[in-house]
């Protein structure tokens, strides 16, 4: 009897030992799991200076790492020569010190799809971008549509209205640094759906400066604009943007600006600025990355009910520039927008 | 006998001495490295090596590097051709661009005819070249126009016209990078040392370099080329058709930029990107004028370029600098380049 009491003491013990010592090890191994070093390459397709989107994806990547001592960042500027991008990723990638690449750029998974092929265990994590079914690759496109769509409708509230520089023309302006395949299926006839949603009768004037940083060309686009008749702008330019800003202030117009807050670039005539949430989209990736829960082959669109797309309200000159009565058929308009009520068909890219 | 032993020992003797200036040149652009290494590195022992060892390491990174420099020595022999005619073709890049463009939408429009194809699209791209530089030429035989200037508008226009083209009519609507459409598949070089993006240009570039050498030092029209190069006025006395002078080495030298052009995108790019060239032009020239326009020395003097470039990129990818460390070495290079007294060092120990 006391060896069979001592057989099965014996017996309990060593199973509590083994499941003691299996969830230590499960314990060591999730903790392990944490504090597993990662190392990503933010590759910027351009510079980060002077572009909201690669300054959010800079800085939403060093937020993470700066929270996150396992986890180190390079943030890699590879210049506005297209032709190099893909030699440099590929450098880049070749040294196999990177565990993610994460980047911002619609002309990006077709790259890193040809990058890819070559380093077969290297992952990329795209935002701004759509691409479904590559095994390495993770995208994740804002809904520009969507943002133009109610961008465009404050512009056709703005150039109906009695506003000191609005006019009778019906007409609205769209000045693009190039010309690509989101913008022209996404940005700018979302921005003219927005507009007719207040009058059908009104037209839009699309130019193309031809760069991202040729300010006095884009000046010369929006004086000629200006003069046919254009009294509200919308802008996809980088940099070259300053020269809308200049001739609004000098000949009077409007703006409405995507993706970040420029009310101060141009006071008085920036009247309405969409926001782009990269900075908290960066963090949630990374976070995903760290965990392993990463669907890589899929492509999300977000937008405003999802919360990575928005307006700034929140500006005083927004209040400042804007009539009231403006506002608020702007706001019951985003209301909708925000609960899903504003229907709408997104082409395909 | 011992004349003519004594002339061959100095020609020997010459070739060293007359590099001398590059050399030194080359040894001050390398000194430039250094400084700047320490000077904007927090890294510099670590940026000094990436710099120098990185682009050896590994057959990637050589072929990279051999590949950078293939554009390089198609422009500096069509910059040499012009020079050593007494001509300036400052309008490179817009030649290599221009000859990058037609030879890619020619290659599109021409996708089923095989190696046809190919060699009608290539030859269409140095022509399209060719013709840009010899417009300049013939601008001066007729009118005396400074062909520097208007080789130099002519492509800043064309090169504006061509990025329009680019990214308006020709642009593949399938991309979101603001390229043309991609050349078929069989038209593309075989590629060397995968996952790099050299390609079998590179025998290209080598064997035009020999066919450059041998036209200009082995055939009638080279020596008259060269001859009308060093004095027009004792060339037209000794009977040489001048007006062809002015024009023919303009179309040569222009034919080779655009064929540089159109090898960049048969062997690495595949479709013509919007300002893919930028600054290849400019290089070339401090190529070439590293190399004093002999097209043999051109190889070494390409390969030094490409060397630098890939050196800074690779000093960029490891460490804490910046690709505008490449930049300034270029810089310091093209300024040096541009000094007769460097350039003419062994020249006078040679004479005094």
């Amino acid at each position: 009897m006391n060896i069979r009491k001592m057989l099965v003491t014996i017996l309990v013990a060593s199973m509590v030992c083994s499941f003691g010592s299996l969830a230590a090890a499960g314990m060591t191994e999730q903790a392990s799991q944490e504090e597993k070093p990662l190392s990503v390459l933010v590759y910027i397709t351009g510079v980060v200076a002077g572009s909201p989107p690669y300054t959010a994806l800079a800085e939403g990547a060093n937020q993470f790492a700066a929270e996150h001592p396992n986890v180190k960042v390079k943030i890699y500027e590879a210049g506005f020569n297209q032709a190099e991008w893909e030699e440099q990723l590929t450098s880049l990638v070749a040294t196999g010190e990177y565990d993610i690449v994460l980047g911002s750029n619609p002309s990006l998974p077709e790259i890193a799809v040809r990058v890819g092929s070559k380093f077969p265990k290297q992952k990329f994590v795209i935002t701004d971008a759509f691409l479904e079914g590559n095994s390495q690759i993770r995208t994740y496109l804002y809904n520009q549509y969507e943002q133009s769509l109610y961008l465009g409708y404050l512009a056709g509230l703005v150039t109906v209205s009695d506003m000191p520089y609005a006019n009778k023309a019906l007409k609205v302006g769209f000045i693009a640094a190039q010309e690509y395949p989101l913008l022209n299926k996404h940005m700018v006839p979302g921005f003219l759906a927005g507009a007719r949603m207040i009058n059908p009768a009104i037209e839009l004037d699309f130019r193309v400066v031809g760069n991202w940083f040729d300010a006095n060309k884009a000046a010369d686009l929006a004086s000629s604009m200006r003069a046919a008749g254009v009294d509200v702008f919308a802008v996809i330019a980088g940099g070259a943007a300053q020269g809308l800003f200049r001739v609004a202030q000098q000949q009077g117009a409007y703006i409405v600006y995507h993706n970040d807050n420029e009310y101060k670039a141009a006071p008085s005539h920036v009247v309405g600025c969409g926001s782009m949430e990269q900075r908290k989209l960066v963090m949630e990736v990374l976070s995903d990355v760290l965990s392993g829960s990463v669907a890589y082959g899929t492509a999300s669109i977000v937008g405003v009910k999802e919360g990575y797309l928005g307006f700034h309200f929140d500006d005083p000159a927004y209040v400042r520039n804007l009539p009231q009565d403006i506002r608020d058929k702007f706001e019951a308009f985003m209301q909708e927008v925000r609960e899903g009520r504003v229907s709408y068909t997104l082409p395909p890219l | 006998m011992n004349d003519r032993m004594d002339r061959r020992w100095k020609r020997f003797l010459g070739v060293p001495r007359s590099a001398l200036g590059s050399l030194v040149i080359l040894f001050i652009a390398l000194a430039a490295v250094f400084l700047l290494s320490f000077l904007l590195s927090k890294t510099p022992a670590r940026t000094l090596r990436y710099f120098f060892i990185g682009p050896l390491q590994n057959t990637y990174y050589l072929g990279n590097m051999l590949n950078t420099s293939i554009p390089l020595i198609f422009s500096a022999l069509g910059v040499s051709l012009a020079m050593r005619a007494g001509s300036f073709n400052l309008g490179g890049e817009g030649q290599l661009y221009g000859g990058a463009f037609i030879a890619t939408v020619s290659a599109v429009a021409m996708a089923g005819w095989g190696i046809a194809g190919v060699i009608c699209a290539i030859v269409l791209g140095a022509v399209t070249g060719g013709v840009m530089a010899a417009f300049s030429g013939y601008l001066r035989m007729k009118w005396q126009t400074n062909e520097l200037i208007t080789t130099f508008l002519l492509s800043n226009a064309v090169s504006l016209v061509v990025g329009y083209l680019i990214a308006g009519p020709f642009m593949d609507p399938a991309t979101n990078l603001i390229a043309t459409r991609k050349i078929p598949e069989s038209f593309r070089f075989s590629r060397i040392l995968e996952p790099s993006n050299l390609s079998s240009a590179l025998v290209m570039a080598l064997v035009m370099t020999v066919v450059v050498h041998l036209y200009l030092y082995r055939t009638k029209s080279g020596y008259e080329l060269r001859m009308y190069g060093l004095n027009p006025r004792f060339a037209r006395y000794g009977g040489i058709n001048s007006g062809s002078y002015l024009v023919l080495p303009m179309f040569l030298s222009g034919a080779l930029y655009g064929l540089g052009g159109a090898m960049a995108i048969f062997g690495t790019y595949y479709a013509c990107m919007k300002d893919f060239s930028v600054g290849m032009g400019w290089n070339a020239l401090a190529v070439a004028l590293i190399a004093r326009f002999r097209p043999v020395a051109i190889i070494p003097a390409a390969l030094f370029f490409a060397y630098i470039e890939s050196g800074a990129r690779n000093a960029m990818l490891h460490s804490d600098v910046t690709f505008e460390i490449a930049s300034i070495v270029q810089s310091v290079v093209f300024f040096l380049v541009t000094s007769s007294v460097l350039q003419r060092i062994g020249t006078k120990r040679e004479r005094g």
